[in-house]
């Protein structure tokens, strides 16, 4: 159960401070909690954990920002799903790879919003204004990679405390 | 591998599912149940975050004016304490104008020439009422020149220097004045007493004299010119046998405030 509820329990609060702080700084683009988390528990837990919290993260993004439900799930989805992927062939513990992983997830996470909202025609295509706001999203998700890993192994740590027999589910960083 | 793949797939469709029921749709938005419900569970702490974020960024935006306030509250005093003394000074300046303008309305209703001084000193002591003016022998001033303020006699000049000359207040001990009764015309003598209020004797028992009568030179000792105010009557003495009658006269002029005077140079009686 604490499996389902600390991811959720994150998820929902990058969610909302996503809203309430980050989004409200003065600058162009804030950081993503909920790609770090996402990206994260991706790379840490692998493919299918990724693309559960991908979706569920994207969706909560759609609920908070008003966009049409669909666009960041899919976009969501598609980044947990990478990083569950490249899990065996990433180093996450290295010291600049949790950088270096986020730096490419944000890119990709703002190509697939573009792709899907492409495809729908949602919205107004606005890459340069992305491309611009770019380099500061990914400086500001890289600095804070390694912090939101150190919460997302706590909350690995708090669920295996409390449920030993499920830590087989989990995989132990090296 | 298959249960992943399975897993991908589901939400996949489930994910374009959402989005193509809401591309249809004509706001392109419908939350639905599920999502009003975390809506309605997540709005309450989104809107206590905002809440404590935006005190936080109060108490920030406070702690960093903290420095420019201080740096504006310094320049601001300094701002006042000069203005304080500008304020100061032009109140000084209003009030020295005033009292020129009063000696200089005086100085046209004087006979002869006047000429303006400066109050540059005074006796400090309380047995003699004495004043030093900014006025010499350079600039005509001999001894016994009349000096008087806006408002009557202030003295005469005792002792001349080539740049300043003393005057000796009619209050002092050793003055006294030949003056006239205004209204009712009987001659005395005032005489200072080295107190604030003259004394005006050798008034004849005869005559009635009214409390604030006016005091006026006489001129007849060739001193003073004729008329100049002196003072006025506050209050009568008459000892029983005595040949003559007193008055206690307080001088016209505010002799403890004098700042600046007419030296009556021209007009003397005594040339």
């Amino acid at each position: 159960m604490m499996r389902i509820v600390l991811p959720g329990v994150l998820l929902a609060a990058a969610a909302v401070i996503d809203g309430a702080w980050l989004a409200r700084l003065p600058l162009p683009v804030g950081p993503d909690l909920l790609l770090l988390i996402v990206v994260t528990s991706g790379i840490r837990r692998g493919l299918e954990t990724g693309a559960v919290l991908g979706a569920a993260a994207g969706y909560l993004r759609d609920l908070m920002s008003g966009s049409p439900l669909g666009v960041f799930t899919l976009a969501y989805l598609a980044v947990g799903v990478a990083a569950g992927a490249v899990m065996s062939s990433i180093d996450f513990d290295q010291p600049v790879a949790p950088a270096i992983t986020t730096a490419v997830a944000t890119i990709l996470l703002q190509v697939a919003v573009g792709v899907v909202v492409a495809m729908t025609g949602l919205s107004r295509l606005q890459w340069l204004e992305v491309a611009q706001a770019l380099p500061l999203a990914i400086a500001m998700n890289a600095l804070l990679a390694r912090p939101t890993d150190a919460v997302v192994r706590w909350a690995d740590r708090m669920a295996r405390r409390r449920h030993p027999a499920k830590a087989i589910g989990f995989r132990v960083p090296r | 591998m298959r249960r992943r793949v399975v897993l991908v797939a589901i939400l996949m469709v489930a994910a374009l599912v959402l989005l193509t029921s809401q591309v249809r749709l004509p706001e392109r938005r419908a939350v639905g149940p599920i999502g009003s419900m975390l809506l309605a569970v997540l709005a309450p702490a989104q809107g206590v975050l905002a809440r404590a974020g935006d005190a936080v960024a109060r108490f920030w935006r406070l702690y960093t004016e903290i420095g420019r306030l201080r740096a504006e509250n310094t320049r601001l005093r300094e701002e006042v304490e000069r203005l304080s003394g500008d304020v100061a000074r032009l109140r000084e300046q209003a009030q020295a104008t005033q009292r020129l303008e009063r000696l200089l309305a005086f100085r046209q209703q004087s006979p002869g020439r006047a000429l303006g001084a400066r109050v540059i000193g005074r006796d400090g002591s309380q047995w003699f009422s004495v004043i030093l003016v900014d006025r010499g022998a350079l600039d005509g001033v001999r001894r016994n020149d009349p000096v008087v303020g806006a408002e009557g006699l202030v003295g005469r000049v005792l002792t001349v220097t080539p740049t300043t000359a003393q005057v000796l207040l009619i209050t002092d001990a050793r003055s006294a004045v030949g003056v006239i009764l205004q209204q009712s015309r009987e001659a005395g003598v005032a005489e200072g007493q080295g107190q604030a209020l003259l004394r005006l004797k050798y008034l004849s028992r005869a005559r009635e004299i009214a409390l604030g009568e006016v005091v006026v030179t006489a001129g007849q000792a060739g001193l003073f010119p004729r008329g100049l105010p002196v003072g006025t009557v506050v209050s009568l003495v008459r000892e029983q046998g005595a040949l003559y009658q007193e008055a206690a006269v307080r001088p016209a002029v505010r002799l403890d405030h004098l700042e600046e005077v007419l030296i009556l140079i021209e007009g003397r009686s005594d040339r």
